[in-house]
């Protein structure tokens, strides 16, 4: 159980608008120890979305139990949630969501105005994580002023900076071409191979073939769980 | 956090200046027309101040109400005479006359501001003698044909500042009086400026010259003019003034028999900034109201303004939220930029007021109404900052809850 980072236990979850309710999802059972890279397959309406949100602290469950990191996920209020997706995880999403009106060093730094961090150390550690993702020098430019694939490698690298216990990522090649998608995948790899437990939700099988787990949800339940050697991993990949 | 905000905030309000600026125009126009009217009316009665503090706190102003009164009513030589023999809490008493004229000598021809005054008249307004010597007491008595002329009269009606020993015709309504210049006095200019234009038809420099004489020379010159409807009364001391006001009012009464009319009136320092007072008051509330709406109308634009934002904003807000952005963070963010765009508003107005103001005033000065200093006290100063920055922030919290409000997942789904 320690070195579990999600535990799902049971979790339902039921949207009601007007007259109509939609359970999407109907006790999920999940547990994503630390160190896994785990994809999310699913077509749309499958409830994969629903997952991620639950997940990601972004929506609450109607039941069951969910564990982060340790600590039981209930009864939370939106600031509480607010804190534990600031120090818990990074998201990076299909449409990089980077602030337009500031720079991609000022974007890495976002996450860390949140947390209270002072300016000096916020500018280091948001350069530091802009370096590992290879745009140091592209710090002070806006993401306009970048490509596709820099503008979702600065997204991970706000996604990194506040050390999470988990990265989610949602369709992150969703809008860039093959190769650019190829190289985020690979920056995502790295990024496993040197500890980091990643959920990747995506409808395309070449992608999730980079995760060493992949799970089908259909109809609000996991209905595989399959995992895959590091190797095959690479085969794949690279194939 | 707050540090933060307010840099998001300035750097939201400089991508979209002129919807920000267009935002604030309420706000400046409410805030710039109390600015100006209070500075005006600050000022304005600054000057009344500084003109009534030469008469000062112990002087009482006994007139005639001319709607009640009968030619009787009217003071005479011996009505003041009677006032300084018998009432004791008075020290002076004097009174003055003014007539429009012209002076005429060999060298030109000009109109004047004829000023009749009576005994101790300069201990209540003082007159500054550059050359020669006031009037004597034979002089006020006898009515003698003496004047004391200005220096500009003195250089435009004898082409030098010493003209002592001189002598000049003055005319009024066919009326002419020659008299001798006995001293020359300070110019008084800026007071009474304003006067001055509407009856200078030939000296194109609009300021006419004033000449004193003694008060009884008045009949002289203008035809059955020897009715006082003014006096100038000074206490012994300042505590004393009503007293001798009344007293003055009950010996006329008692000497023209006429108390049952209430024919006289009192008017002192105190009563006269009163009244002063309360004008600029009503009018002050009322610019304040029309401020008023125009600051509400203001808010509510900004109120809209900082909606079409939040609409426009809904991702940035989504992304916010999923990188740990609180509720109060976004409140924060949301209000300060409201606040901010008021607040500049605010600063905006006073400038504008200020500008405004002394546009008023140098028109008012140019057209020869009146001269006003604008005065703009710290107080106002803070009064109008902190009511901006209010408006910013009333109208800014409905918004900002919206903001606050949404729902991370709609928000980062929004398009």
């Amino acid at each position: 159980m320690d070195n579990l980072v999600i535990s799902l236990k049971d979790i339902w979850k039921t949207y009601r608008t007007g007259l109509i309710e939609l359970t999407a999802l109907k006790g999920i059972n999940l547990d994503i120890a630390a160190g896994e890279f785990t994809a999310i397959m699913g077509p749309s309406g499958s409830g994969k979305s629903t997952l991620m949100n639950i997940i990601g602290c972004l929506d609450q469950k109607d039941s069951g139990v969910y564990h982060l990191n340790g600590s039981d996920i209930k009864d939370l209020n939106q600031n509480e949630l607010a804190l534990l997706r600031n120090q818990e995880i990074g998201f990076v999403f299909q449409s990089f969501n980077l602030l337009p009106k500031l720079t991609l060093l000022g974007n890495v730094e976002l996450p860390m105005v949140y947390a209270a961090i002072k300016r000096k150390e916020r500018a280091k550690r948001a350069m530091d994580a802009l370096d590992a993702v290879g745009l140091a020098q592209w710090a002070e430019h806006r993401p306009n002023e970048v490509s596709g694939g820099q503008k979702q490698r600065a997204a991970i690298a706000r996604a990194m900076v506040m050390k999470p216990a988990l990265l989610m990522a949602d369709e992150p090649t969703g809008n860039l071409d093959s190769q650019s998608s190829t190289d985020i995948m690979k920056v995502f790899q790295e990024l496993n191979r040197a500890g980091t437990t990643i959920i990747l939700i995506t409808h395309e099988s070449a992608i999730a073939a980079f995760a060493t787990r992949i799970l089908q949800v259909v109809d609000g339940q996991i209905v595989s769980d399959t995992s895959q050697s590091r190797q095959a991993q690479n085969k794949k990949a690279a194939g | 956090m707050l540090w933060e905000s307010i840099k998001m905030a300035v750097s939201s309000l400089i991508a979209n200046k002129m919807r920000a600026l267009l935002t604030m125009l309420g706000i400046i126009v409410g805030i710039a027309s109390v600015i100006a009217i209070v500075s005006l009316g600050e000022g304005g009665k600054n000057e009344v101040m500084g003109q009534f503090e030469q008469i000062g706190a112990s002087t009482v102003i006994v007139q005639v109400r001319s709607t009640r009164a009968q030619r009787n009513d009217y003071l005479t030589q011996n009505d003041l005479q009677a006032i300084r023999d018998r009432v004791d809490s008075v020290k002076y008493i004097t009174a003055s006359q003014q007539a429009v004229s012209r002076a005429s000598t060999d060298m030109a021809r000009r109109s004047i501001f004829f000023f009749f005054i009576d005994r101790d008249y300069i201990r209540f307004s003082p007159i500054d003698l550059v050359h020669g010597r006031f009037f004597t007491e034979i002089e006020y008595l006898d009515a003698l044909p003496v004047a004391i002329l200005d220096l500009a009269g003195a250089r435009a009606l004898f082409g030098r500042e010493n003209a002592v020993g001189e002598q000049m015709a003055i005319e009024h309504e066919g009326n002419i009086i020659r008299v001798q210049i006995i001293g020359i006095s300070d110019s008084v200019t800026s007071q009474f400026a304003g006067f001055a234009g509407n009856f200078s038809e030939d000296d194109s420099r609009g300021m006419p010259f004033f000449v004193y004489a003694p008060i009884q020379s008045v009949s002289q010159l203008i035809d059955g003019e020897n009715r006082l409807s003014a006096v100038y009364v000074m206490a012994e001391s300042p505590e004393l003034v009503d007293e001798a006001g009344n007293a003055v009012v009950r010996l006329l009464e008692l000497r023209k028999n006429n108390e049952h009319r209430a024919v006289y009136r009192t008017q002192n320092l105190a009563s006269i900034l009163d009244q002063i007072n309360t004008v600029i008051n009503i009018l002050t509330l009322f610019i304040s109201a029309v401020a008023a709406i125009s600051l509400i109308v203001g808010g509510i634009g900004v109120m809209n303004i900082m909606l079409v934002s939040v609409t426009e904003r809904t991702r940035e807000i989504g992304v916010r939220k999923a990188l740990g952005a609180t509720t109060w963070d976004i409140m924060l963010q949301f209000i300060t930029e409201s606040v901010i765009l008021t607040l500049i508003g605010g600063i905006l107005g006073i400038l504008f007021g200020l500008g405004l103001a002394n546009g008023i005033a140098f028109a008012a000065d140019r057209f020869q109404i009146g001269q006003i200093t604008p005065m703009l006290s710290v107080q106002a100063i803070i009064i109008a900052v902190s009511f901006s920055s209010a408006v910013g922030l009333f109208f800014g919290i409905y918004p900002a809850r919206k903001a606050a409000r949404l729902d991370p997942i709609d928000a980062l789904r929004y398009e």
